[in-house]
């Protein structure tokens, strides 16, 4: 048996994850990015990477703004 | 705490010396700027260098000659060894420099006409000024020729080709004719300058040389339009030259705006420098015997040791760091407090506040005692209240003082026994124990059978909450503070810490208090003899963690069976002792006692340096923060031994030996110890407080009652969570994340690995973990994690 190997599934609904625009916020600044999501309770997914080089990036641009 | 806006940053600076101009300068008629000159000739830029030289005296060729060099009778060398040489710096010039010419100016002429009675130094000086601005300058002398009376001083050819050559490029009439009288002349010309020489005419006009309180500006009379300068007010040859040089600007201020009351030059300066910062560096000998050579010149130039205040920005870290000026430091402060009021970016300044360290080094070293580190605290206080502080930098540590201050690590009890109050209290910080809990345990065991009217009290001063600018949060730890005090009658506390030492006297000052090491000394009680210690070592299992060190391949051992070789230790002082000399003499004596050989730190004492803790700037900034640790200690080759527990574990998890002084008095740590991790010092506080009540007051901790996690056990590896501290995340944050996750079923499984990942947000930030189901035990809520992470950004789910 194969898997998609970015395929993740919500354990709550036992449903596959798809690509979703999810909403942010950090010091009073908002925006939005497509992450993973369970389609029906909307449960998040976000890998390390993802937190180490995008958001890092934008958390540092907020902080010094 | 002070009020917040109650330093505005002009106050905070009000008498900085840092635009005070050089020993030198002061003196100079000319006003020279000879630190930058003697850069210039350092450079080998020599050209340059003439052309700042003739700019500043107008007449280098005579004023080379014939200046008597003030400057030198100032020089601040001359406290040390000899002057730096201007006389013969600014003589060898005219040889070194290859281009000597004045430039063209190349402006349209104006047409105000000006009047200069007196062809001498001062009125050549003024015409030399104003011809070059293109006024129409007409020269009266009662001689035919000019140069006044330096016929009497210089050779003529001498003095005249000076003049010719700066004058190259310029015209101005010459009129062959005594003035008598002031009249005729201010009919016809817009201003008049009086030049007349010494006894010279002065037309019943008073002579100013600024001072003058009847007649304010620089060379001005009561007379509007009419100036006067040079010998007439009793200037010597070159400050005749300079008197008319600095007219200039005087009488176009008339010109333009009819006042004449262009302030006079500043001809002091309130520069202070200790010469004894200075090294010796004998006088440069030309070898032509009258002029340097190249080399020469760069030789004397170096002696210079340029002049200016900079005590703040050689010995403070972050100034000198971002090479910022006090001045410099409060408009970017101020811009960042209130964006919007000055062009570029509103808020630069935000990671600097974010990132003193509170150590108090630039007030001690400045000569004027600015304290730029308390304009800082106010400043981050107000951007906290203003809600423009970004969280991150210190909600680690708020949260670590919260547990510390929490019931799980915070303990009060009068002594052990029946009494209700006590005389002492000892409060050993929050950092102690939480580094190794024998340190607390061993020392209160110390002080009871010294002291046994000694009572204890666990506990955070709340320097975490002054560091983060967090007001309220500050008020509560000390009004908690202050209210256990009261009720345990007032004792005097013991305190292990100098930051919270510094905490409280500052906060509290009615809270008497004492240090732990003196009182341990006097009172013969510092275990050197090996005391029976309560209780056993710390919470193990960091050898993995230890970092690389040059001791690595030795075998752990005490510190009394032949650690160092030669015995050489470096008492690091905690930049919270600079104030303190007596504890710093004290520990001094226990290291010496103790058998160790004391190698001085070159900065010691009341120089003392922040080992990178204070103002808890790692989040902030994270690399500055190592910096300072490299800084620290690459000093000296020798351990360390210092009394603020937060130095020997930072030094330590940089690979350097380093002892707590009562890793000595107690026979506890070599210098090799691993600093705790993260997840380590919260437990260890748990087990202070447990081992305390056991040890003293016979009590044991109900354990069970502290288990929220219903009964999820998350086991971490090892490498694991050596990461987890590296990214600032506790063990116990992950456990909760699992917890929830667990509890709720909210948890994602990536198919192809079988792990499970969820996530929390705790406090503000939203933590991660990726784990996996224990395979052994498939039916247990027993996990395994694989890793986790954190994000300060917050995901708007809903
Ligand atoms: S050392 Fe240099 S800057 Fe200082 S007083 Fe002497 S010449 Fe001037
Ligand atoms: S040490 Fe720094 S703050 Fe103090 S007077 Fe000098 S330049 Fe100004
Ligand atoms: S308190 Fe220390 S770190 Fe802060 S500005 Fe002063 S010297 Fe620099
Ligand atoms: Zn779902």
């Amino acid at each position: 048996m194969t898997h998609d190997p970015d395929e993740k599934i919500c354990l709550l609904c036992k449903k596959t994850m798809v690509k979703q625009k999810t909403d942010f916020a950090y010091l009073g600044h908002s925006f939005h990015t497509d992450v993973l999501r369970c389609p029906d309770c909307g449960q998040v997914y976000i890998p390390e990477d993802l937190v180490n080089s995008r958001m890092k990036e934008v958390e540092t641009l907020l902080e010094d703004k | 705490m002070p009020d917040s806006f109650a330093m505005s940053g002009k106050q905070a600076v009000r008498g900085c010396l840092r635009d005070e101009p050089a020993f030198c300068t002061a003196a100079c008629p000319f006003h020279l700027d000879v630190p930058a000159l003697v850069t210039k000739i350092e450079r080998k830029a020599f050209n340059a260098a003439f052309r700042a030289y003739q700019n500043a005296v107008g007449f280098p060729g005579i004023v080379s000659r014939l200046c008597d060099h003030p400057c030198q009778t100032v020089c601040i060398r001359t406290r040390v060894d000899q002057a730096v040489s201007m006389r013969l710096l600014e003589q060898s010039l005219l040889d070194l420099a290859t281009r000597t010419d004045p430039y063209a100016f190349n402006l349209p002429d104006k047409d105000r006409r000006i009047a200069i009675v007196g062809a001498g130094p001062a009125g050549l000086a003024c015409a030399l000024g104003l011809c070059r601005k293109k006024y129409d300058v007409t020269l009266f002398d009662r001689q035919k020729t000019v140069g006044g009376h330096l016929a009497d001083r210089l050779p003529e050819a001498v003095y005249l080709a000076d003049i010719h050559q700066q004058f190259m490029n310029e015209t101005y009439t010459l009129v062959h004719r005594e003035i008598r009288d002031l009249a005729p002349i201010l009919a016809e010309f817009d201003a008049v300058f009086v030049a007349t020489g010494a006894g010279g005419e002065t037309f019943g006009l008073v002579p100013d040389r600024g001072e003058n309180q009847a007649v304010p500006g620089a060379a001005a009379t009561a007379c509007p339009g009419v100036f006067m300068g040079g010998g007439v007010t009793g200037s010597n040859t070159c400050e005749a030259i300079a008197d008319g040089l600095s007219v200039v600007q005087a009488i176009e201020a008339y010109l333009k705006v009819g006042r004449m009351d262009t302030p006079a030059r500043q001809r002091s300066t309130r520069l202070k420098k200790d010469p004894a910062d200075i090294a010796l560096c004998p006088a440069t000998v030309p070898s032509g015997g009258t002029a340097y050579t190249g080399e020469e010149a760069v030789a004397e130039g170096r002696r210079c040791v340029k002049c200016v205040c900079d005590a703040c920005l050689r010995y403070c870290d972050l100034m000198g760091h971002a090479g910022k000026s006090p001045k410099k430091v409060v408009d970017d402060v101020e811009a960042t407090l209130h964006p919007g009021t000055l062009a570029g970016d509103g808020t630069i300044a935000k990671r600097f506040i974010a990132s003193c360290t509170h150590c108090g080094l630039c007030r001690t070293v400045c000569p004027v005692h600015i304290d730029m580190g308390e304009f800082l605290a106010v400043s981050h206080q107000a951007l906290v209240e203003k809600g423009a502080m970004p969280w991150a930098f210190h909600e680690f540590f708020l949260k670590d003082m919260d547990f510390s201050n929490s019931g799980r690590a915070a303990l009060v009890r009068p002594p052990p026994g029946n009494a209700e109050s006590c005389k002492y209290l000892f409060f050993p910080g929050c950092r102690l124990g939480a580094s190794d809990p024998r340190y607390v345990t061993a020392a209160y065991e110390a002080l009871l059978s010294a002291l046994p009217d000694t009572g204890l009290m666990l506990g955070c001063c709340g320097a975490p909450a002054r560091w983060a600018g967090e007001e309220p949060r500050l008020r509560d730890v000390l009004e908690n503070i202050r209210r256990q005090w009261e009720a345990l009658g007032r004792p005097a506390l013991v305190f292990a810490c100098p930051t919270c030492r510094q905490m409280i006297r500052r906060h509290l000052p009615d809270i008497p208090g004492t240090f732990l090491y003196p009182l341990l000394q006097d009172a013969g009680l510092t275990g050197l003899i090996g005391t029976k210690h309560p209780g056993p070592p710390p919470v193990s299992g960091m050898e993995s963690c230890s970092p690389a060190n040059p001791h690595e391949n030795r075998r752990p051992m005490p510190p009394f069976e032949g650690w160092f070789e030669d015995r050489t230790v470096c008492v690091f002082d905690p930049c919270a002792s600079r104030e303190e000399p007596a504890l710093q003499q004290s520990v001094r004596d226990l290291v010496t006692a103790a058998g160790y050989v004391l190698d001085p730190l070159p900065m010691e004492k009341h120089l003392a340096q922040c080992c990178s803790r204070g103002g808890q700037i790692a989040v902030a900034s994270p690399g500055y923060a190592r910096e300072i640790v490299k800084s620290r200690i690459g000093q000296r080759p020798h351990p360390y031994v210092t009394y603020c527990i937060n130095c020997r574990d930072i030094f330590a998890s940089a690979g350097k030996p380093a002892m707590h002084i009562l890793d000595i008095l107690f026979t506890l740590n070599g210098p090799d110890r691993p600093p705790p991790n993260l997840t380590q010092q919260h437990n260890n506080r748990v087990r202070l407080q447990s081992l305390a009540l056991e040890t003293f007051w016979n009590e044991t901790r109900d354990m069970a009652q502290m288990d929220s996690l219903n009964g999820i056990a998350l086991h971490i590896p090892e490498p694991v969570l050596e990461d987890l501290d590296k990214k600032m995340i506790l063990a116990s944050d992950m456990e909760t994340v699992v917890a929830h996750c667990e509890t709720t079923g909210r948890k994602i499984l990536d198919p192809e690995t079988g792990l499970f990942t969820g996530h929390l947000k705790i406090g503000h930030m939203t933590f991660w973990a990726l784990y996996r189901a224990d395979k052994s035990r498939p039916d247990t809520k027993r996990f395994e994690l694989v890793k986790g992470y954190g994000h300060r950004m917050e995901i708007l789910e809903e």
